[in-house]
């Protein structure tokens, strides 16, 4: 989808899988993260500019000093973080992923501290364990750009 | 005011129920004709006309309605006028944490007589598997992912392996003794799949890593309706001699999707923070133990809705059967061993007794079995009970403490 001359006042009209849930897709408060997604490749999160917490870019205040979002500045994340914790999906309960089993989703906590649900690859999915580095980038699934992780070769 | 002065104010005095099973061959039902016949019969069950019921609480809408306030559902087709009456919408917890919204509304002393009602029909309509989903996953941020539900729940449970010592083995026990509860109850999804083996467990297809098929609750082929009647204590005898007190309760709800337990920066201590490895039943526990002045200890019967084996484990240690990573050890030593063990899910719970996608078949077990009536296997001597119910990728938790006795001065 292309996320460019969107007004986010307005918002768009959305659907989740086989069913619409009204407001589930971007929203003003999260129009950044999926157009700098799209655009840039690029994840970016709220910071605090009162205390500091780097928060997930859905926050509308801040997870520690709730500061309202006027105090929440959008920054571009290093893109790195570490696996917390993952499950690799091997029964295909939706038609659409029948061809993508396994596949690996994880809970990525980025190195600024703030953690993202996103897909995690390797080039063998047996070598994602918790704890281990991954980068960011982006790639299209269910027609919309979304976070995925790749495990750092080793150095 | 303290809550322990709560504690056995309040009575459940009637209990109707109403299942469909496929196997059995009833007639397919729709969720309202499901929780509407259960509600009359518990309503008789008190010894009570309709009219006689002042508040009303609900669970959340079962999966296969589109009608958001379904305490209004159940209202008109009750046609009853209540005085007090919500949908308790906290996911799956809410069909428990109604008996709370009860027994503060009868202890209110403004109404005398509480309905609560839960009920769901949707493995009959529709694709629960799907459907679920959807449910508990975060919108933008989650369900492109295409996450099926165990997926959520596995983050927990691989956390837990790598942050504690539990093994697939310890998970494949709790599987295999519930499913020795399961053979015992005429209704059990499982029952005729006969006993289970570790090896079983073990050896079944992976679904989500690290959950095997036999670690995963089915979806309980079929509804159930199920409904109480709470009043105040005092009242109770004269519709039963057989009332369970509610001597305690407690809730905790620390996210909606999974990804905020770790955006939790300043919960309750009991929490240890921002984790996947202590869940909010930890203070609902605490919390329902503090009100009935109960230790882990004073519980004869578990009924918990953790709905994979993994998840069991930590329910065991937040709901205080043993310390925090002990469960593996705990359930190897036989601690919720058929024999001898501490019975839990005495039905066979989610993994066998199958799930009913919102009415809860555990919390009528908790109530037959300190009535002396389980349709399966009774536990000699049970008298009190613990009931936690979860809802969300364990995200939001409701904990009850029944008893047949009232507890301090009224005990009988």
């Amino acid at each position: 989808m292309d996320w460019s001359g969107i007004d986010w006042n307005l918002g768009v009209a959305l659907t989740a899988g086989p069913m619409s849930y009204g407001l589930v897709d971007a929203t003003p408060e999260t129009g950044v993260f999926w157009e700098k997604l799209a655009a840039e490749k690029a994840i970016y999160f709220k910071r605090c500019q009162l205390c500091g917490r780097a928060n997930h870019p859905r926050s509308v205040v801040c997870a520690r000093c709730h500061a309202e979002s006027a105090d929440l500045e959008w920054q571009a994340s290093s893109q790195l973080g570490t696996v917390y914790s993952f499950s690799t999906i091997h029964h295909a309960a939706f038609a659409s992923m029948a061809d993508q089993v396994p596949y690996t989703l994880g809970i990525v906590m980025l190195e600024e501290g703030f953690p993202l649900f996103a897909r995690i690859s390797s080039a063998d999915d047996q070598s994602v364990a918790i704890g281990v580095t991954v980068h960011a980038s982006a790639a299209l699934i269910s027609g919309k750009w979304m976070p995925v992780f790749a495990v750092q070769k080793s150095l | 005011l303290k809550a322990s002065d709560l504690s056995g104010e309040a009575a459940i005095i009637g209990v109707g129920y109403n299942f469909v099973t496929k196997s059995f061959g009833e007639a397919r039902t729709s969720g309202v004709e499901l929780q509407t016949k259960a509600c009359v019969r518990a309503i008789k069950d008190a010894g009570l006309e309709p009219r006689q019921i002042e508040g009303l609480f609900t669970g959340r809408p079962p999966n296969e309605s589109i009608d958001p306030q379904w305490n209004m559902i159940m209202v008109d087709s009750l046609r009853i006028a209540p005085r007090a009456t919500t949908s308790v919408t906290t996911h799956g917890a809410g069909n428990l944490s109604q008996l709370k919204h009860a027994a503060l509304a009868v202890c209110s002393g403004q109404i005398d007589y509480a309905l609560c009602s839960s009920g769901s029909s949707a493995p009959l309509w529709m694709d629960s598997v799907q459907a679920n989903s959807f449910i508990e996953a975060d919108g933008q941020f989650e369900a492109p992912f295409s996450p099926i539900t165990p997926a959520l729940y596995a983050q927990w449970a691989s956390r837990y392996m790598y942050e504690y010592d539990i093994t697939p083995s310890d998970a494949a026990r709790v599987a295999v003794e519930h499913r020795k509860w399961a053979l015992q109850h005429p209704r059990a999804a499982m029952r005729a799949k006969g006993p289970l083996t570790e090896d079983d467990v073990l050896g079944s297809r992976l679904i989500a890593s690290p959950f095997h098929l036999l670690d995963c609750a089915p979806w309980y082929p079929g509804g159930l309706g199920l409904a109480f009647v709470v009043t105040r204590s005092d009242l109770a005898r004269e519709h039963t001699d057989k009332p369970i007190y509610l001597r305690g309760f407690g809730e905790c709800t620390t996210h909606e999707s999974i990804v905020g337990r770790l955006l939790l920066d300043d919960g309750p201590p009991a929490l240890g923070g921002a984790n996947l490895t202590t869940s909010g039943a930890a203070v609902a526990a605490a919390d329902a133990y503090d009100m009935a002045g109960w230790t882990s200890a004073d519980v004869d019967i578990v009924q918990t809705q953790a709905p994979f084996s993994y998840l069991i484990l930590m329910a065991l240690e937040d709901l205080g059967f043993c310390e925090k990573g002990d469960a593996g050890k705990f359930v190897r030593s036989g601690g919720i061993d058929y024999d001898g063990g501490l019975p839990v899910n005495t039905s066979g719970g989610m993994l066998s007794f199958g799930q009913p996608n919102n009415a809860n078949p555990l919390s009528l077990e908790a109530v037959q079995q300190l009535r002396n009536e389980a349709m399966g296997q009774q536990v000699g001597g049970a008298r009190n009970a613990l009931v936690h119910f979860h809802g969300g990728p364990f995200g939001t938790h409701a904990v009850v403490l029944l008893s047949a006795d009232r507890g301090g001065a009224g005990d009988s």
